[in-house]
C-alpha cells in the first residue's frame, strides 16, 4: 500500500474493490477526488449514501426503485398486458435504451444456474407466476440471455406458465446489426436461420 | 511459452472481472484444465458461444510459467449440443454429468477414456429423450474409470463371489456388496436386490455402444439411486449442486 494518510488509504482500498479497478487506477481516482472542489466530492459521497439508503426493489417488478412502485410500473402509458422478463436491472436498462418496448417488466434477479446451486426458488419466478393472474397479463416476453442457463430459465418459466394460457414468446437470436456473417459463430448462425422471417 | 491444442468439452464457465471468463474444460489430450478466456464477455467475435457448457471445441491454449490458469487463445466449435440446451430436463441431467467430471477428475491428468465417455453420454442425451437411469450408468462407468469402482462381483469383506442364494447389502464405506455372513442383517447397510446387482455388473462390463440398450426396472432405479448417490457423496464429501435442480424438476 502506498505511503499516504490513513483516510486516503481507506479510500484507495474501497475503490480498488470496485469491478475493473486495480490499485493504480484506485490511486488515480483518489487523487482526482482530493483535487476536486469540496462540493463535488461531497456530492459523490452523498449520492453513494443515497443510493444505498433510498433505493430498494419495486414491489411488483423487482427493478430498482426509490418508491414502492418503480417509474415503469406506475406509468399508466405503458402497456400493462405485456411483460418482459429479464435477468437483471442491467438488462432492463439495456432494453429501455432502445425506446422501442412499451410494456412492463419483471426482473428475476438472477438466472437458474444448477452448477452454482442456484435454483428457481432463489429467483423471482413464483412472484412472476402470481403476477400473470393478478395483472391480467396477455403476453410474456422471455428476454433472458441466450446462454445455457438463460435458456434453462426461459424453459422453466414457460413450463410454469403453461397452465395460465398466457402467450409466451422468446426474444429472437441471431446476427447482430452491422455484423459480418463470415465471422459469426455457427450456433448463432443456426439460430438466425431457424428464426428467419418472411419479407413482406 | 508452450502452446497446446486439443478437443475439449466445456464443463463450466464463470464470469471473471469485467470482461473475462474462467473456464473449466475436459480436454482429450491433457485431462481437466482450468483456463482464463480474456475478453470473452466483451468480444463475441473471439469466442462466441464456444464457452457455453456442453460445447465441444477444438481449443488452443498456452501456459505461462508460474500461472495456475491456462490462457485460452481460440476455440473452434465441433459440436454445440444445441439439442441439450433446448430441453429443461436434458439441461438438468447434462449439468450433473459435467459437474461429476469437474469434481471427480484430477486437474491435468490425461484420461482419453473419460473424454470418450463424456462425449458418448452427451450424444446420448442430445439424441434421446432424457432418462434418469442414464445418470446411474454414467456414475458407474465414471467411477470405474477413475478408480472408485464400487464392487458388485464379490463380497468386499470376505471376498466370496456373488451367488444367487445369498442376501446382499451395500456398504458405502467399503464400496461394495456384503454377503449375509458379513452384513449380519445390519440395517445401516443399504439393501439391494439380485436384479440390481446383476444389472450393475452388466453396466460395468459391457462396451460403451451396448450401454444404450440397458433398461432399469423401477426397483433397480430406486436402489441404484440410493446406493450410488450416497456412495458418491461419501467420496466427494458433499452433494453435487446440480442434483437439487433435478429434484426440483421432478416435483
Amino acid at each position: 500500500m502506498v505511503n499516504c494518510p490513513q483516510p486516503m488509504q481507506t479510500l484507495i482500498q474501497c475503490l480498488s474493490g470496485l469491478p475493473g479497478i486495480g490499485e493504480k487506477t484506485a490511486i488515480r481516482l483518489a487523487l482526482f477526488i482530493m483535487n476536486q472542489p469540496e462540493v463535488d466530492a461531497m456530492q459523490l459521497a452523498r449520492s453513494i449514501i443515497d443510493v444505498r439508503e433510498k433505493v430498494s426493489l419495486c414491489r411488483k417488478c423487482f427493478n430498482f426503485s426509490d418508491s414502492d412502485l418503480c417509474s415503469i410500473c406506475s406509468n399508466t402509458k405503458r402497456d400493462p398486458g405485456v411483460l418482459c422478463v429479464v435477468e437483471s436491472p442491467g438488462d432492463l436498462m439495456a432494453i429501455e435504451k432502445t425506446s422501442h418496448y412499451r410494456g412492463r417488466y419483471h426482473v428475476l434477479q438472477g438466472v437458474i444456474a444448477p452448477l452454482e446451486g442456484i435454483g428457481p426458488d432463489q429467483l423471482k419466478i413464483r412472484e412472476l407466476v402470481q403476477r400473470i393472474d393478478i395483472d391480467q397479463i396477455k403476453e410474456v416476453i422471455l428476454a433472458t440471455n441466450p446462454t445455457v442457463n438463460g435458456n434453462a430459465t426461459a424453459l422453466y418459466i414457460s413450463q410454469q406458465l403453461l397452465v395460465s394460457g398466457v402467450k409466451i414468446t422468446r426474444i429472437a437470436q441471431g446476427v447482430p446489426s452491422g455484423g459480418d456473417i463470415e465471422y459469426i459463430d455457427e450456433v448463432t448462425l443456426r439460430n438466425a436461420l431457424d428464426g428467419r422471417r418472411e419479407m413482406k | 511459452m508452450p502452446f497446446f491444442k486439443s478437443e475439449a468439452v466445456v464443463l463450466q464457465a464463470t464470469d471473471y472481472a469485467e470482461y473475462d471468463k474462467i473456464v473449466s474444460l475436459y480436454t482429450k489430450n491433457y485431462g481437466r484444465i482450468k483456463g482464463i478466456a480474456r475478453g470473452a464477455k466483451r468480444s463475441q467475435k473471439r469466442f462466441g458461444g464456444a464457452l457455453e457448457p456442453f460445447t465441444c471445441n477444438e481449443v488452443d491454449f498456452f501456459e505461462k510459467e508460474g500461472h495456475g490458469l491456462a490462457r485460452l487463445e481460440s476455440c473452434r466449435i465441433l459440436n454445440p449440443y444445441t439439442a441439450i440446451s433446448q430441453d429443461i430436463n436434458k439441461i438438468a441431467y447434462g449439468n450433473y454429468l459435467l459437474e461429476l467430471v469437474n469434481i471427480l477428475t484430477p486437474e491435468r491428468e490425461k484420461h482419453p477414456e473419460v473424454f470418450r465417455l463424456l462425449l458418448f453420454f452427451l450424444n446420448l442425451l442430445s439424441e434421446q429423450s432424457p432418462r434418469e437411469e442414464i445418470l446411474r450408468i454414467f456414475e458407474l462407468r465414471l467411477t470405474s474409470l477413475l478408480g472408485y469402482q464400487p464392487q458388485f462381483l464379490q463380497c468386499v469383506s470376505c471376498g466370496q463371489s456373488f451367488r444367487l442364494q445369498e442376501d446382499y447389502r451395500f456398504s458405502i464405506k467399503k464400496g461394495g456388496i456384503l454377503c449375509s455372513g458379513c452384513h449380519k442383517g445390519n440395517q445401516a447397510f443399504l439393501s439391494l436386490s439380485h436384479g440390481t446387482i446383476k444389472l450393475f455388473q452388466q453396466v460395468q462390463q459391457v462396451s460403451l455402444v451396448k450401454l444404450n440398450r440397458i433398461r432399469f426396472s423401477p426397483a433397480s432405479r430406486g436402489e441404484g439411486k440410493a446406493i450410488l448417490l450416497n456412495f458418491l457423496e461419501y467420496h466427494i464429501g458433499k452433494k453435487p449442486k446440480s442434483l437439487e435442480f433435478i429434484e426440483h424438476l421432478k416435483q
